[in-house]
């Protein structure tokens, strides 16, 4: 009796003290839609701050990418992807198009005053087909874009950006 | 029928105008020498025939014409100056004397024996202010729920005007449980008590990416969210999400709240209604084109409790208006209160003072813009604010007994109480508190209970002591409920409702003949604060010393200096001169750019400080109509054009040499209600002046006769349009009396500003800006001159407004009757009848001897008869 009470004792310490040496979640590079200027890394470190079962563990903000961890089993694509809605972020899969095969663009821009104008302006076209990667700088005027030529052009996203009431460099306001 | 008129009588109905076979022969001499040649049955001018004129005075037509010729005889009107044979002064009043007896002693007889107050139930007002006091719920909305009261005399509190029906029941029967439901505390402990800074910059992301406001820090221009130039900032939303409204960065407005755009807190709305305390900073700037300036003085932030729970016109929602703040230039100021607000209450805020400006459509957008701005720094937001838990008026209910969970496994068969689901339902993130189990009142001895709480609650909600069979039955109430399978509380609602909707509760219970001190005491609340009498009150009542002078005078003067009062003055005011109608038209935007709601809210509150004012000092008739100063603010002062008065707080200002403004007459208030929106009549405004100020009704309208009406065009004044119609006999005589006061206020337009000549939208001169905004565009043009001359009935002639005034103020004791008749009919929930005048009369009479003043008039108004019988 004496016997059992002490291998159950046993037991359960073992089993306590493995549960500290858990193998951690296993992660995954995502892209992130949303990371239009380099303050906004702040932003989505404070966006993932507020979820308990995902970890954000690094950003690339050059690729748009960012290691995510967390258990497949447990967090859903959906769920994923709704992350920091309210912030305006969005975690989608890496692209899958080699590196060599996009194009890097260039528009000009004029009258954007603030980083809001900066994310109106990248929510414009960040999520056309065939954008891989965006920033604006308001300071600057530039829109600077990668894009999977096979599936987009500049033509398509100064249409784009004319909708969003930006004003490309030498035309008139929109708005 | 007295000796005197049965005498006249004999003489009159001899066959066909047989003066002559009469008993009275010198009565009859009178009337033949004096009346009869225009008064026969031939001529019969003003529709008089004394030869059929009956002299049955129990009849309610013959009483009423022989009270005409009563009073047109003693106001030496008949017979007319022109007349060939007038009687001596003895004479008129020998025979005036003896007509007012015999129409004395049939009223008296009329009335002997009836209650001359009808049994009347509360008004909507009064019943709302009574709930509030009863149960310290000093917000709780419900008035508007119940049916619109008449108005009989000129008041909502007469009998005849408060009929009752099914509806109302069912009402009432709605509101009892609307104030139980907000009464009863449902948790052990109040809820939390949030403490919030609301910044406006996110409920203003469209107009600040817009350029009708701009993103302010250390009174400048927000580096992180520049002002709107060329091409303004693209995607609110984004504007949102990026977090450049969340910094705590000042806002400051150019553009007013208008239908697409409500600056108002949306951050925060209210789930438990209650009291919330605001802190609001406010400062005021000028713009120019992206530099911050000094303002060009001190402007006037409104501050409103938006009903999120109710629809509004377009697209917005009802509101309130809280006050308006001052927003001095660059200097931030804050302005604390202490507001109710109930479920789905937000905060709203206007740039009140501000021309409305719309940057949105305009090149260049805030970069391009120079003008006035309004700061607004934050609103800190406290509540609900419970002093005790549970509050007040569950106390009342329930008295000390416990609040414990009701756990539904340890009553079986026992009926819980209903609670509704609290949940936020507009978009403020504020959000319940989380509670957990279902908590009610519980008492180990219900009955005894009941009794106790019943005889604490029932004498206050009915306002005098209740006798035990009375509360016995309502305890029997109780007994069947809790028989029935309710629980405690839901058993003891069921007697608290039945007596919130009990005659009890719902009348105003008074003896026949003269009031006992219960009933004075409830008069007397009722007079002044519009609500129940306080514990105070009720004490001194039943002890029974209430009708003691002294201590009358002394109560008389509590409840005047206390805030309440300000209700009575709200209420007779909307009512005497009709402060209830002041939004029923808007002016005509084309021809008064220049009106806004803060000015229309700027006319009433000067209305009020006024009357606020006379009874403070206790200031004589004479003020109705002439004064040395006004309650002003600066949209007041600067619409009067008078000068040195800054800011949107109401204050008495000594007015220079000459100035008419001050009085009622000439108040914009007055001046609005009594016109249309468009153009201004001397009729109508003749007729008010009559009737509310004069004491003097003219006749209504005979049928068929086309009204005069404006030419809107220009082309004619209306004072020619008179002219032709006063051409007719038949309407000379009443215009001679209704014009002249309507023509002293021709000098005033429809909102109450002074001209000389009337505004057009057709032919005219350019109209010059005057003191109207530089940012108001105008459009009307200067039509044909303004002529306020005039002439009283009695041939006095005035040239204007001012000599007008001079000759009114003259008139002290018709002043003073008016407003002593007014305030008793609105006291006395009845109208005055011809016996009344004796006791009018002494009123006055009383009040001139202790100065005239209107404070005067009061103390001697709730010891006269009138008041104190019922």
């Amino acid at each position: 009796m004496t016997r059992s009470i002490i291998g159950v004792l046993l037991l359960i310490a073992v089993q306590v003290l493995s549960a500290g040496d858990a193998p951690p979640p296993p992660t995954a590079v995502h892209r992130i839609v949303g990371l239009c200027y380099p303050e906004r890394v702040e932003d989505l470190k404070a966006a993932f701050k507020e979820r308990t079962d995902v970890t954000l563990v690094s950003v690339d903000y050059e690729c748009a990418e960012a290691t995510l961890a967390y258990d497949p089993k447990r967090v859903s694509t959906d769920s994923l992807r709704g992350i920091g809605g309210n912030k305006g972020f969005e975690v989608r899969p890496r692209t899958t198009v080699p590196a060599d095969q996009l194009k890097r663009l260039a528009i000009a821009v004029v009258g954007l005053d603030c980083k809001g104008c900066a994310l109106g302006t990248y929510n414009a076209i960040a999520r056309i087909e065939g954008v891989e990667q965006a920033t604006v700088s308001y300071k600057d005027g530039k829109v600077s874009v990668l894009i999977d030529p096979a599936r987009t052009n500049q033509g398509v996203l100064e249409e784009a950006l004319k909708k969003a009431n930006v004003t490309l460099a030498g035309s008139e306001p929109g708005k | 029928m007295s000796g005197h008129l049965r005498r006249v009588g004999l003489i009159l109905l001899g066959a066909g105008c047989a003066w002559l076979a009469a008993a009275d022969t010198r009565q009859a001499a009178f009337l033949k020498a004096y009346c009869a040649e225009c008064h026969d049955a031939e001529t019969k001018k003003g529709d008089l025939d004394l030869a059929t004129l009956g002299t049955d005075l129990a009849a309610t037509e013959t009483f009423a014409r022989w009270v005409k010729v009563h009073d047109r005889l003693e106001a030496g009107e008949m017979p007319p100056k022109k007349a060939k044979t007038r009687p001596s002064a003895d004479e008129a009043a020998k025979f005036i004397a003896g007509l007012k007896q015999s129409l004395f002693d049939a009223d008296a007889k009329r009335l002997a024996g009836e209650a001359r107050t009808g049994v009347r139930r509360l008004t909507r007002a009064e019943y709302e202010n009574t709930v509030r006091d009863l149960f310290d719920l000093s917000g709780i909305p419900l008035a508007n729920g119940l049916p619109a009261d008449g108005s009989a005399h000129g008041y909502d509190k007469n009998s005849d005007a408060l009929d009752i029906s099914h509806v109302n029941l069912a009402k009432y029967v709605e509101a009892a449980d609307q104030v139980l439901d907000m009464a009863i505390a449902t948790t052990p402990q109040p809820p939390v008590r949030q403490k919030l800074r609301l910044s406006m910059g996110r409920n203003c992301a469209h107009i600040l990416g817009n350029g009708d406001g701009v993103l302010l820090r250390d009174m400048q221009p927000d580096p992180e969210f520049p002002p709107a130039g060329e091409q303004g900032h693209i995607d609110q939303g984004a504007h949102e999400r990026s977090g450049i409204f969340e910094r705590g960065s000042t806002v400051g407005l150019f553009r007013h709240e208008d239908e697409s755009f409500k600056p108002y807190f949306y951050e925060f709305a209210a789930l438990y209604p209650g009291r919330y305390r605001l802190r609001l900073s406010v400062w005021s700037f000028g713009w120019d084109k992206g530099k911050v300036l000094p303002a060009r003085g001190t402007e006037a932030a409104r501050l409103s409790i938006v009903h999120l729970s109710e629809d509004g016109r377009g697209t917005g929602h009802p509101s309130d208006v809280i006050g308006y703040y001052a927003a001095p230039s660059l200097k931030p100021q804050v302005h604390e209160l202490t507001t109710w607000l109930n479920f789905k209450d937000c905060v709203g805020f206007n740039v009140a003072s501000l021309a409305p400006v719309a940057n949105y459509s305009r090149k260049g957008r805030a970069m391009a813009f120079t003008g006035p701005g309004i700061a607004c720094d934050w609103l800190d937001l406290e509540g609900p604010i419970h002093e005790t838990w549970p509050p007040a008026g569950h106390r009342l209910l329930f008295g000390d007994l416990p609040i414990s969970e009701f756990k539904p496994a340890d009553h079986p068969g026992v009926k819980p109480p209903a609670r509704r689901n609290l949940r936020q339902e507009t978009q403020a993130p504020n959000q319940p508190d989380r509670m957990q189990g279902l908590w009610t009142v519980t008492s180990g001895d219900p009955l005894a209970d009941a009794d106790r709480l019943l005889a604490g609650f029932l004498p206050k909600a009915f306002r005098r002591p209740v006798t035990g069979a009375v509360r016995k039955a309502y305890v029997a109430k109780v007994a069947e409920r809790l028989k029935l399978g309710d629980c405690f509380e839901l058993a003891m609602r069921w007697a608290y409702r039945a007596a919130l909707c009990s005659p009890d509760f719902l009348y105003h219970i008074e003896p026949a003949g003269p009031l006992d001190d219960l009933a004075l005491a409830g008069r007397l609340s009722y007079f002044l604060w519009n609500s129940q009498p306080d514990d105070e009150l009720g004490t001194l009542a039943a002890a029974n010393r209430l009708h003691d002078a002294s201590t009358l005078r002394a109560q008389v003067e509590r409840l005047l200096k206390d805030p309440r009062a300000q209700r009575f003055i709200d209420d007779f005011l909307g009512q005497w001169l009709k402060l209830r109608a002041i939004a029923a038209n808007d002016p005509d935007h084309k021809l008064y750019p220049e009106f806004s709601p803060y000015l229309q809210d700027s006319m009433v509150a000067e209305t009020r400080a006024y009357f606020r004012e006379l009874i403070d000092r206790d200031l004589g008739a004479p003020y109705l109509v002439k004064s040395d100063f006004a309650m002003l603010n600066e949209k007041l002062a600067v619409h009067y054009g008078i000068s040195g008065v800054e800011g949107p707080q109401i204050r008495r200002v000594a007015l220079p040499a000459g100035s008419c403004r001050g009085p009622f007459l000439t108040q914009a208030a007055i001046l609005k209600v009594t016109a249309n929106g468009t153009t201004t009549s001397p009729v109508p405004r003749g007729a008010f002046v009559m009737a509310r100020l004069l004491g003097k009704p003219p006749e209504p309208p005979p049928p068929n006769v086309a009204a005069v009406e404006p030419d809107v065009r220009g082309a004619t004044t209306i004072r020619q349009l008179l002219d032709k119609h006063r051409s007719d006999v038949v309407c000379a005589s009443c215009h001679a009396k209704i014009d002249p006061p309507g023509f002293a206020l021709e000098g005033f337009d429809v909102i109450g500003g002074e001209r000389t000549r009337y505004r057009s939208i057709g032919s005219g001169d350019n109209a010059p800006r005057g003191a109207i905004d530089p940012f108001i565009g105008i459009g009307f043009k200067l039509g044909p001159p303004v002529d306020a001359s005039g002439a009283l009935p009695d041939g006095r002639a005035f040239s204007g407004i001012a000599e007008y005034q001079a000759l009114l103020a003259k008139e002290t004791t018709p002043l003073l009757k008016n407003l002593a008749e007014q305030l008793a009919v609105y006291a006395a929930g009845r109208p005055l009848a011809f016996s009344d005048r004796a006791d009018i009369a002494r009123l006055v009479e009383r009040t001139q001897k202790h100065g005239g003043g209107i404070r005067a008039l009061i103390h001697e108004l709730v010891v006269n008869p009138i008041f104190r019988t019922r």
